[in-house]
Parts: structure tokens; C-alpha cells; sequence
């Protein structure tokens, strides 16, 4: 009796304690969920007060107090109770991300425009100052989510004779052009004659990238191998905005896949198309002798290849444009054997295709924004496109049909929005 | 005359000896009783643990996805789960979503995981609203 007695007790707080682990596992995802609806409310009304809120989320009471950090400004921790479970998000205060758009018509003789409001006009931006032994041409632009512009530029202003590569550096905030260090990379002037290649054909195959720390750009005839002349390869660099320097990049791995999506080591015919960057990320896409894109991730130095992207039915496909966002977002502009265009998002490791929002083959770029949405340019008929939610909104175009679409944020010190930095 | 009385032992009286197998009888019944409920109430409860941990880790995968797509459909039928987080086969999920404000920054995610028992079709449900970018 005394044995029953005691083994009854003992299931009754067995089963207390397996009905409160599991109130206790929705307790604290309805916690967690407090604290994001709560910062949502926060980003909205653009203040972030300290004080004690109560609500309901889902049917559940709950309790939070937002506090700041004793020790680190800006830092506040917002905490959620629902029944005995809490949980805590670390908050900090940081600049509004407002929307800011660049584009650039044409390479010789190019126009740059500007946009402030998403949904306003383009404005003409003014070129940057001629430099002695300018080439009046500008073969890539690039930008970052601070609002800088960076432009790719050939002039002699290092040496009388010899064309230097370099940027110049448009700042929104300032309006003020200004020239980086140039780029460490030395015109060969024999393998000019040798095989053929001017620095127009250099500025052309020129491709640039950057995010709110560095620029990344790969320089010279476009393959990275050359066994006939070994010297004659592109070269990688990256620059430094904070430490304002340039510095050489080991290059990737040359296999690249084929049509059947089997890696080749296709050495002479490797080209380098595109470079994309944001966030501490750079993607660079490379493809061999048949047209299929081999995507490249380079993170804390290394190089890491991407699976080949799937075009339609068993075929792969060659990225016309790329994009990465924020949060490890990739987008392409796929166009796979048939001619057949269509869009392809990295998620999670994996290829998934998605419509365009024209319905048409011709040439399409993709640009993402500082809120991870989608831009889509259709160049053939001279459309641009915002992704939404459930869809594609359409936006105004530059006057001229333009190359390329840079994306980047302005700061505004009278706005804030709050980044959560860490969870419970 | 000497004479002497041997007491004998009192035996056992039969009442007595029913009563206490029938005493003893019902201790055991009530130790055994007691055995099955709290077998069977443990079965039960470990249903429902197991369950309600298919929903979390069912969860937990939608809000990695989450992170790099969050307008991503992740809503789907009833279907069976994966033999990893099920190797019995006994469960089977649905999710539900849906934006939790009009600028689409919130995003609500419901877990439901399916069973039948003895007492007819079970279901727990496991839910967590996801902010974009978080």
C-alpha cells in the first residue's frame, strides 16, 4: 500500500512536470513572440522608451519591461514574461535604413543618376572630375548601404604614360566626389602587344563590388588561367574603406561545371563575369566554355562554390545578373539552354526558380535592397520592378535604359530603427 | 487427582484467513493498478512530449528558412513527417502562416502535429510569431 501510495505520487508529479514542459515550450515561443511584436511597434513609432508593457498575444497574457543597459549605450533589453517563462532580446538604436538607388547608362560616354525617394523620379548625377588621362568612361559602378557610389575609372593621373586603374568615391550625404587609392594593378604593356589587349579591353572586363566595409574588384583579361601567357590573368583586390587600403585576393578554384552540372577543369576558357557583395559577403560568377554559372561565396577569406543553378527541366543555367542581400539572401537572372529567362533565389543551400514579373527573354538585372526586396530590370522593355511580399510593384525608370542598378541607404540621424543584435 | 488442561493454539479462523487474502488481494490489485495507470498515463504523456518536440524542431527549421527567405511559403497540408524526426511514422504536420501586421514585418507560424490513439485523433499545436530580419 505504502509502495502504491508513493508510486502514485510520484506519476502525479511526473505528470505535472511533462504538462509544464509542454505549456512551458509554447509559454516561451509566446514570450518570444511578445518581444517581436514589440519591436515591430518600436519600429514604427521610431522611439524606443523605456517602460512596462502587458498585452496578449495568441490568447496568453504577458508582461514585458523594456530597460536600458547600465554599461553600453544605445543598448537596451527588452524582456517578456507569459506565465513563469521569459524571454530576452538585446535591442540597439542604430540609423533608419532609407532607400537609395543609383544607376548607370552605358560604359563610354555614361550618365549617372540618383534616387532619393522610392517612389520619385531619377535625378542626373554629375560625373566625377576629369583626370589627366581620363578615358571619359566608367565600365562598372558599385554602392553600399551607407550611400557611397564607387565608380570604376582608367586615367594617368599616377604616371604620365601609364594607365592606372581607380575608383572615385560619390558620398550622398556630402554630394562630393572623391578619389581612392588606386588600384595596385600594373598595365602590361608587352602583353598589350602580345596578345592583342588594350585598356579599353581592360576597363571592359573590369567587374566591381562592395559592401559598407570593402570593395572587392577583378581586373584584367578575363580568365584565370593562361598557360600561352601565365601572367596575362585577371587579378583580384580588395579595398579596405576603413583602413584605405588595397590588398591582393587569393583567386578560386578554376573547376567550373559543365551542361551536365559535373565540375571541369575547363583552364583557357574560364571567364569572370560578375561580382555581387553586401554584408560582408562577395559572390563572383565564373563559367567555363559551355554557358553555365559557377557562383562562388568568398567569407572570412575563403572561397566556397555554390551548387550550379538549375535552369528549366534537367538543363543548368548561366546567371545573366546577381545580387546578394542582406541575411545571405542570393538572387539571379537565370538563362538556361532554351533561352528560357527566369529568376532563382539561394535559400537555405538550395536553387528555387521564381517569375519574373515581365513575361519576356530579353536581358533582365536584379538588384537587392537594404530590406532584402528584389529589384528587377527589364531592359528590353524598359521596366523596373520592386518585389513585394505576394508579388512586384512597379517603380519609375532613369531616362536612359541603364547598365546596371546599385542599391544602397542613406543614414538620417532623426530616425531610428531598432536591429536586434542577439536573442535570449 | 492431578489434572492439567493443554491449551491448545487457537488455529486460525477461516473468516480471518479470507480476509486477509482478500486484503492482501486487493493491496496487490491496487499496487498493479496503480502500475497501469501510470504506464498508461506515461505512454500518454510520452506521446505528447514526442510530439510536442516534432513541433518544435518542425518549427525551429521553418525559422532558419525564415532568416534567408521570410516571404517564403512555408504553409503545407496535412502530411506525414520525416522519418528523421519520426521514426515510429506515427505523426503527421501541417503548418499554417500568416503576416501578423499590414507592413508584412511579423510573420505567424503554426505547427500542428497529428496522431491517432486509442481515444481517437490527437493534435498538438506549437505557434511563434517571427519579426523580419531578426
Amino acid at each position: 500500500m505504502l509502495y502504491a501510495t508513493a508510486t502514485l505520487a510520484s506519476l502525479k508529479a511526473l505528470r505535472n512536470e511533462s504538462g509544464w514542459s509542454q505549456s512551458r515550450t509554447q509559454e516561451q515561443a509566446a514570450a518570444r513572440s511578445a518581444t517581436a511584436t514589440l519591436v515591430a511597434g518600436f519600429n514604427k513609432v521610431g522611439s524606443l522608451e523605456p517602460g512596462e508593457f502587458e498585452g496578449e498575444i495568441g490568447g496568453l497574457p504577458y508582461t514585458a519591461t523594456l530597460t536600458v543597459d547600465p554599461e553600453l549605450p544605445g543598448i537596451f533589453h527588452l524582456t517578456a514574461r507569459v506565465g513563469e517563462s521569459e524571454f530576452t532580446r538585446v535591442l540597439r538604436q542604430e540609423p533608419r535604413a532609407l532607400h537609395l538607388a543609383f544607376a548607370r547608362s552605358g560604359s563610354f560616354d555614361p550618365t549617372l543618376y540618383m534616387q532619393t525617394d522610392i517612389d520619385g523620379e531619377w535625378e542626373t548625377l554629375l560625373l566625377p572630375p576629369p583626370q589627366p588621362g581620363d578615358l571619359d568612361r566608367i565600365p562598372a559602378t558599385t554602392s553600399n548601404f551607407n550611400g557611397q557610389l564607387f565608380a570604376f575609372r582608367f586615367g594617368t593621373r599616377m604616371h604620365p604614360t601609364i594607365p592606372t586603374p581607380f575608383l572615385s568615391q560619390y558620398d550622398a550625404e556630402s554630394g562630393v566626389w572623391s578619389d581612392l587609392p588606386p588600384i595596385p594593378y600594373h598595365f602590361r604593356q608587352s602583353l598589350e602587344e602580345q596578345d592583342g589587349w588594350t585598356m579599353e579591353s581592360y576597363a571592359r572586363q573590369s567587374v566591381l563590388a562592395s559592401n559598407n566595409d570593402n570593395i572587392f574588384t577583378v581586373i584584367g583579361p578575363n580568365n584565370l588561367v593562361n598557360q600561352r601567357a601565365p601572367d596575362s590573368v585577371a587579378e583580384f583586390f580588395i579595398y579596405d574603406l576603413n583602413r584605405e587600403s588595397w590588398t591582393h585576393l587569393e583567386k578560386p578554384d578554376v573547376e567550373v561545371y559543365n551542361s551536365q552540372g559535373d565540375l571541369v577543369a575547363d583552364y583557357d576558357q574560364v571567364s569572370i563575369d560578375q561580382l555581387a557583395a553586401t554584408e560582408g559577403q562577395f559572390l563572383l560568377e565564373m563559367s567555363g566554355a559551355e554557358p553555365v554559372s559557377t557562383l562562388f561565396r568568398l567569407k572570412d577569406g575563403r572561397w566556397t562554390r555554390l551548387p550550379a543553378i538549375p535552369g528549366s527541366g534537367d538543363s543548368w543555367g548561366k546567371a545573366e545578373s546577381m545580387a546578394c542581400g542582406p541575411n545571405g539572401k542570393i538572387s539571379a537572372v537565370v538563362r538556361d539552354p532554351s533561352g528560357q529567362v527566369g529568376l532563382a533565389r539561394l535559400v537555405d543551400g538550395r536553387w528555387s526558380r521564381a517569375q519574373l514579373p515581365t513575361d519576356n527573354n530579353g536581358i533582365h538585372t536584379v538588384a537587392i535592397d537594404s530590406e532584402g526586396r528584389e529589384w528587377i530590370q527589364d531592359l528590353r522593355e524598359g521596366r523596373l520592378f520592386r518585389s513585394l511580399k505576394d508579388g512586384w510593384e512597379e517603380k519609375a525608370m532613369p531616362e536612359q535604359r541603364s547598365s546596371e542598378i546599385d542599391l544602397g541607404a542613406r543614414p538620417d540621424d532623426e530616425l531610428f530603427y531598432y536591429q536586434i543584435t542577439a536573442g535570449y | 487427582m492431578n489434572s492439567f488442561t493443554i491449551k491448545s493454539p487457537r488455529g486460525i479462523n477461516l473468516l480471518e484467513l479470507i480476509l486477509a487474502i482478500a486484503l492482501c488481494g486487493m493491496a496487490l490489485l491496487a499496487v498493479i493498478g496503480v502500475q497501469w495507470r501510470h504506464h498508461k498515463a506515461l505512454q500518454k504523456d510520452e506521446v505528447r512530449l514526442e510530439a510536442r518536440a516534432v513541433a518544435s524542431s518542425i518549427l525551429d527549421q521553418v525559422e532558419v528558412e525564415l532568416r534567408t527567405n521570410f516571404d517564403g511559403v512555408y504553409a503545407i497540408g496535412l502530411s506525414p513527417v520525416s522519418s528523421q524526426l519520426d521514426p515510429a511514422g506515427r505523426f503527421q504536420y501541417l503548418i499554417e502562416e500568416n503576416y501578423g501586421d499590414l507592413e508584412g514585418n511579423l510573420k505567424r507560424e503554426q505547427v500542428e502535429i497529428h496522431w491517432d490513439s486509442p481515444q481517437g485523433p490527437r493534435k498538438e499545436v506549437l505557434w511563434c510569431v517571427y519579426l523580419r530580419g531578426e
